[in-house]
């Protein structure tokens, strides 16, 4: 017995040892090599790299980007989740599956999806033109691209939640007199609010770091159409490392703030559903 | 208030869960429905409610038309089976969630409103409990809470959906005598589902037999018990014997035994149901079936003894007759009966 559990343990070891070496390896080694470098020449090097006007517009247009995907997010994901979650309708399971195809299809894909449509050369590209709107290479084509390659998040998160939750709680404010809007304000947003976070907090992670699909849509037009990522390759391409690891810093962190959030809140998640039922 | 609904009929897809259901409730009755499961009774509180709209007919209240009006403008008070309380909110806050919903003009002050969240808590003892989550409550307090949540709005009607349903026994029956006693208190026209018939027999001024999305029989409980209008009823309301007979001449007989008059039956098969009470040990002689004790077995404080008819193989569960034992031969008499179409 003592044999069985000695290599059992041993085995447990080894496991956990193999996980902690690759996460070190392919995790934090590389977190820590962004910031070594991105410091390489002390604070003011990176400061310098960050402030910087190409820079700051790229770090501005990620912002916008991400403050229009996010809401917009918000807003089809409660509605989508609300009605796969309480309503029968012919369709649903495709509703389900559109959902996720932005998690099935390449983002370059999605990006030449916009192209396609809007382009130059696009389906609508002769129309788009006689009337001096211009969607690809310029900022509505990384944000149509932003709201593409994030659109799952908000509504995956919602629907199972919804679901198990059920709507006797809706039927019973109803029943007690609230209106449609009074029922959603009081009833049905609080009993989601963590999981609308949860969703929230993962797509605006996406909608600041997404490159593939932003990439194409881009055109890399300096100081106009470069979101952060996109001004980082270039920054790289250039031979300038410590720009470039200064602004992949930014994206470092954000990352860093994210997965806090994300643990405070699947902490108080778990306490939540212990205490539910 | 009066609670009338006519020639509901409500589908779900291909599936009639309500078939041309008409029943009234009168203003201050307490009215149960009771029926096995899947018979509709959820769906035609539902649609007393306005949380479901009929397919056909019409729900008045008081003679006024509301089939076209949302749960919101009935004013009715609906208890779900689950509860259904805000598990966001305290009770305090559940139970006040009625009043402060209100349109400002019709609102009452808060004041008003913690003076009536004060007074419901008393009326369901739970003065102390206030500030507590839903999920700090055990199932009784719940139901409790959400009782008074309904009444908290000064409903037209009360419609309380399998209330005691997922409680355990003990809860249950101190529960449903002191609800009894809140209906009588308040007066407010009440609806209740059950698929306990006990619970609807002890309870209810009058009850509605469902089955199958039909009403089978409204009457009031020992109405129901002693003249039940179908074989359904007869059968699902406590317990019945059922036997297998022939109506020959206006007679009933069982295995060759003349019983006695068939009351207007046609002659052909039929079918008999009898009480265990309704069965007597006798003397040979006219209607005396022959019987052999098989078994016997106790339900708590009332004794069943188990017994075959004859060379029939059909068998009756009568109450306890004297000093027999397992195997004695006797003679057994039917004193009441219910007569149906086989
Ligand atoms: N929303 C619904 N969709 C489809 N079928 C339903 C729905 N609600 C009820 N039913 C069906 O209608 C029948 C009656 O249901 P219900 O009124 O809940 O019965 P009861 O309350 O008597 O058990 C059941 O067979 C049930 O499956
Ligand atoms: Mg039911």
């Amino acid at each position: 017995m003592s044999s069985s559990t000695t290599e059992s343990r041993l085995v447990r070891r080894l496991l956990i040892g193999i996980a902690l070496a690759f996460l070190s390896f392919n995790l934090l080694l590389p977190l820590f090599a962004v910031f070594s470098e991105a410091l390489r020449e002390g604070w003011q090097g990176y400061q310098a790299a960050i402030i910087e006007p190409d820079a700051l517009a790229a770090i501005r247009l990620t912002l916008l980007a991400a403050a229009i995907a996010v809401p917009f997010n918000i807003v089809f994901g409660v509605c989508a989740a609300w009605a796969i979650a309480r309503f029968e309708f012919p369709g649903k399971s495709l509703l389900i599956t559109l959902i996720d195809l932005p998690f099935s299809v390449s983002p370059v894909i999605a990006g030449l999806i916009y192209v396609l449509l809007f382009g130059a050369h696009g389906w609508f590209g002769p129309w788009l033109d006689e009337h001096d709107i211009q969607i690809v290479f310029a900022v509505p084509g990384i944000v149509l691209a932003t709201i593409f390659v994030t659109f799952p998040f908000v509504a995956r998160e919602l629907i199972p939640l919804m679901q198990e939750q059920g709507n006797d709680e809706e039927e019973a404010a109803l029943s007690l007199g609230a209106s449609g809007w009074q029922t959603f304000w009081r009833v049905t947003l609080p009993n989601i609010r963590w999981g609308l976070l949860y969703g929230v907090l993962l797509c605006n992670a996406r909608a600041m770091g997404e490159f593939g699909a932003v990439s194409v849509v881009s055109g890399h037009i300096r100081g106009l159409t470069n979101t952060m990522p996109l001004h980082v390759e270039i920054l790289y391409n250039e031979y300038n490392f410590i720009a470039a690891f200064a602004v992949a810093s930014l994206l470092a962190l954000l990352a860093l703030v994210t997965l806090v959030a994300k643990s405070l809140l699947e902490w108080r998640f778990g306490r939540k559903a212990v205490a539910g039922h | 208030m009066t609670v009338s609904v006519h020639h509901i009929t409500k589908r779900f897809g291909a599936f009639t869960a309500l078939d041309d259901v008409s029943l009234d409730a009168r203003p201050g009755e307490f009215l149960a429905l009771l029926g096995p499961s899947g018979s509709g009774k959820t769906t035609l509180l539902r649609v007393m409610a306005g949380l479901e709209f009929p397919d056909a007919g019409a729900v008045l209240f008081d003679h006024v038309d509301v089939t076209n009006a949302r749960a919101a403008e009935r004013r009715v008070g609906f208890v779900f089976q689950h509860y259904a309380l805000f598990r966001h909110m305290t009770v305090a806050e559940n139970i006040a969630f009625g009043l402060k919903v209100k349109k400002p003009v019709e609102r009452p002050s808060p004041e008003a409103i913690a003076a009536r969240v004060r007074d419901l808590l008393g009326l369901i003892q739970l003065e102390h409990l206030g500030g507590r989550y839903p999920s700090q409550l055990s199932g009784g307090q719940r139901q409790r809470v959400a009782l008074a949540r309904a009444l908290a709005v000064g409903p037209r009607v009360l419609l309380l959906d399998e209330p005691f349903g997922a409680l355990d026994a003990k809860v249950r029956k101190d529960l449903r005598r002191w609800l009894r006693q809140i209906h009588d208190e308040t007066g407010v026209t009440s609806v209740f589902v059950t698929h306990d018939q006990e619970e609807a027999l002890e309870l209810a001024d009058r009850v509605v037999v469902m089955n199958h999305g039909r009403i089978e029989q409204v009457g009031e409980p020992a109405e129901i018990y002693d003249h039940p209008a179908s074989a359904f009823v007869a059968d699902f309301i406590g317990e019945a014997n059922r036997l297998e007979v022939t109506v020959r001449h206006g007679r009933v007989f069982f295995a060759g035994v003349d019983l006695g008059p068939a009351d207007g039956h046609g002659d052909g098969p039929a079918i008999l149901y009898a009480r265990p009470h309704d069965f007597v040990i006798t003397d040979v002689g006219a209607g005396a079936i022959p019987a052999v004790r098989r078994s016997h077995r106790r339900l708590g404080a009332r004794h069943r003894i188990l017994l075959s008819l004859g060379d029939s193989g059909a068998t009756v569960e009568v109450e306890t007759l004297g000093p027999l034992d397992d195997g004695d031969v006797c003679h057994l008499a039917i004193q009441r009966w219910d007569l149906f179409p086989a």
